[in-house]
């Protein structure tokens, strides 16, 4: 029966997933025919030339190089968020965790800040997303090494220092935003995260990252429920418990920075989409990897698709989503509340 | 058959000693019960015989081979551990905690035989789980949360079982089930080794007493031999007296108040 459910709904996702893709790509300031974006997607994965005929070269133009990357970005983005949170909801034994618990955000805020403040070229958006990358990294170096100085990673540990590192650069990133004066529109501007301006080369390096991350993670899923059980459990079922806490962590920040590089900070997807995945299939890791991954995709796509085509101005996504979906988490969690207290 | 052969085991932590030259052999097909006060060194102790710990010295030998030539599969295939600690904060069904069980019999993505699920039922019927199977671990109340790790562990069917107090927080009708239990496993010539608070039960129950203090072993014998009111004395500083139950030739124990 849960077996079913599982495969019925990854189906379910996966068409989602796809049809979001085509009609995202269609609409917008030039107005698409949804079939005709098929064909032009079909013949580009196919090389098959013959597709396209009769369609507007414009219309081909603007659905691989304006469109397409963004909306990849879009997916990819939220589905390693969404498989991060999970990921990490298990290693910090912690529902509350998200891939920004240990700072990562902002490490990778301050990093965008300084190349936003200091570095002029004319490489621009590559620096800053490489900037916030380095800073992402630094901080999860500083969070292990601050958390580990006992000898062994305990998750209490791991949230502390990451609340520690965190403060400490958002006093940073306040001080920049004081020196930066009349420019720190820009900086708030790309804190409240942003599709817009993707380009293939970006969208290339998250495609590693989210790809071998999701390997990962799903390889070492079923390890993630033991270690749920406690560290002396997991240990007599055969699980090295530090060992794989490590693995894990390294993986998803990695994943996550990349994420945050391209796109700013969004909220929300790391918390929410893990625990909403959880209401449907369980708290089984196998399941819920793939399934979090795709759903992150598709609500961070039609997030980006509202603000991209349907509202008459841009909304920063970050703000989108956290707009829609703190709201709704907090419907979910009443009704959870109340559940678990009725059973009670 | 020998199953550990423990010699000059010493275990410390942070320059204090947990465990003082420890030298014990356990036989297979025998209850043994591990009693000591508070702090006395009996949950490390169960670590190192789980392969859990590593001693800082000496060798332990699980079944003629040192305990760490085997790796962590091997020994979750060989070794069971009942811990003290269940609290689990994500709602996984009781049946999906009494597959993990199976976890270290099956691959990675395989999924369970009729062989594996023979097993689950058989301990499901046990333990009488089969009304909770659906619930989440979150939603249990203490004492059916400790038979769902219990269980678990009886499914992972292994020679051996270490038991940390897995009975602490069970009334009595539930600690004498899951006694039987471990009992009937014995008979059935497997080795369980547990600590236990309630010297009653463990006279009960237990083929071979191990007396455990400040990490050193005050004395380790057939139960009837060594469960004396001098033992406990020495052990808990506590004044017993101790009889025969004429029906079941077992040991029971009465505790003195300390006020006389």
């Amino acid at each position: 029966m849960k077996e079913q459910s599982f495969l019925i709904t990854l189906i379910v996702f996966i068409i989602i997933l796809i049809l979001s893709i085509i009609l995202s790509a269609s609409m917008g300031y030039v107005k698409i025919p949804p079939e005709q974006v098929f064909k032009i997607l079909l013949s580009k994965l196919s090389f098959d030339q013959s597709l396209i005929k009769g369609i507007k070269p414009l219309y081909s133009d603007i659905v691989i190089n304006v469109r397409l990357p963004r909306i990849l970005a879009a997916c990819l983005v939220g589905a390693g968020l969404a498989f991060s949170g999970v990921s990490f909801q298990g290693i910090l034994l912690n529902p509350l965790a998200e891939p920004y618990t240990l700072g990562i955000s902002a490490g990778a805020a301050f990093g965008a800040s300084i190349a936003l403040l200091f570095i002029t070229s004319h490489f621009g958006i590559y620096i800053v997303t490489a900037f916030a990358f380095l800073g992402a990294i630094f901080t999860i170096i500083a969070v292990l090494s601050l958390a580990s100085s006992v000898g062994y990673i305990s998750s209490n540990n791991l949230i502390l220092a990451g609340i520690i590192v965190s403060s400490i650069l958002s006093a940073g990133i306040s001080l920049l935003k004081y020196i930066a004066d009349e420019r720190v529109s820009v900086i708030i501007f790309w804190l409240l995260g942003s599709f817009s301006s993707e380009t293939w080369l970006e969208v290339l390096m998250v495609l590693i990252f989210v790809t071998i991350g999701f390997l990962i993670c799903l390889y070492f899923s079923r390890d993630l429920n033991v270690i749920c059980l406690g560290e002396r459990t997991s240990a007599s079922l055969g699980i090295n418990a530090q060992q794989l806490r490590m693995i894990l962590l390294v993986t998803c920040s990695l994943v996550t920075a990349a994420c945050v590089a391209i796109s700013g900070i969004i909220g929300f997807v790391g918390l929410v989409v893990p625990h909403l995945m959880r209401l449907i299939v369980g708290a089984d890791n196998r399941k819920l990897m793939p399934l979090s991954a795709l759903f992150g995709a598709i609500l961070l796509l039609i997030a980006d698709t509202i603000t991209r085509a349907i509202l008459p101005w841009e909304v920063p996504i970050g703000v989108l989503t956290s707009l829609i979906g703190g709201p709704f988490f907090c419907y979910i969690f009443k009704i959870k509340t109340k559940h678990n207290e009725l059973v009670k | 058959m020998k199953i550990y052969e423990l010699v000059n085991i010493n275990f410390s932590y942070n320059e204090k000693v947990i465990l003082n030259d420890i030298n014990l052999t356990f036989y297979k097909g025998l209850f043994y019960g591990i009693i000591g006060p508070n702090g006395a060194g009996k949950t490390t102790l169960l670590d190192i015989l789980a392969g859990i710990k590593r001693a800082k010295s000496g060798t332990i030998k699980l079944f003629q081979k040192d305990i760490n030539s085997y790796s962590k599969r091997e020994l979750a295939k060989l070794i069971a551990l009942i811990p003290q600690e269940y609290h689990i904060e994500f709602d996984f069904t009781v049946e999906e905690i009494l597959l993990m069980g199976r976890y270290p019999h099956l691959a990675r993505f395989q999924s369970i035989s009729e062989y594996d699920q023979k097993i689950i039922n058989k301990v499901i019927n046990q333990l009488n789980l089969s009304d909770i199977l659906k619930k989440y671990i979150t939603e249990l109340s203490g004492g059916e949360k400790q038979r769902v790790i219990f269980a678990r562990a009886l499914i992972q069917n292994t020679p051996i079982l270490l038991v940390d107090e897995g009975t602490a927080n069970l009334d009595i009708h539930y600690t004498i089930e899951l006694m039987d239990i471990l009992y009937q496993k014995v008979k059935d010539g497997d080795t369980v080794i547990a600590t236990m608070h309630d010297i009653n039960l463990a006279a009960n129950y237990c083929d071979y007493l191990i007396f455990i203090k400040d990490g050193n072993i005050i004395t380790k014998d057939n139960t009837n031999c060594c469960l004396n009111s001098k033992t406990i004395k020495q052990v808990f500083n506590v004044e017993s007296k101790i009889y025969t139950d004429s029906k079941t030739e077992k040991r029971c124990i009465y505790f003195f108040r300390r006020g006389g």
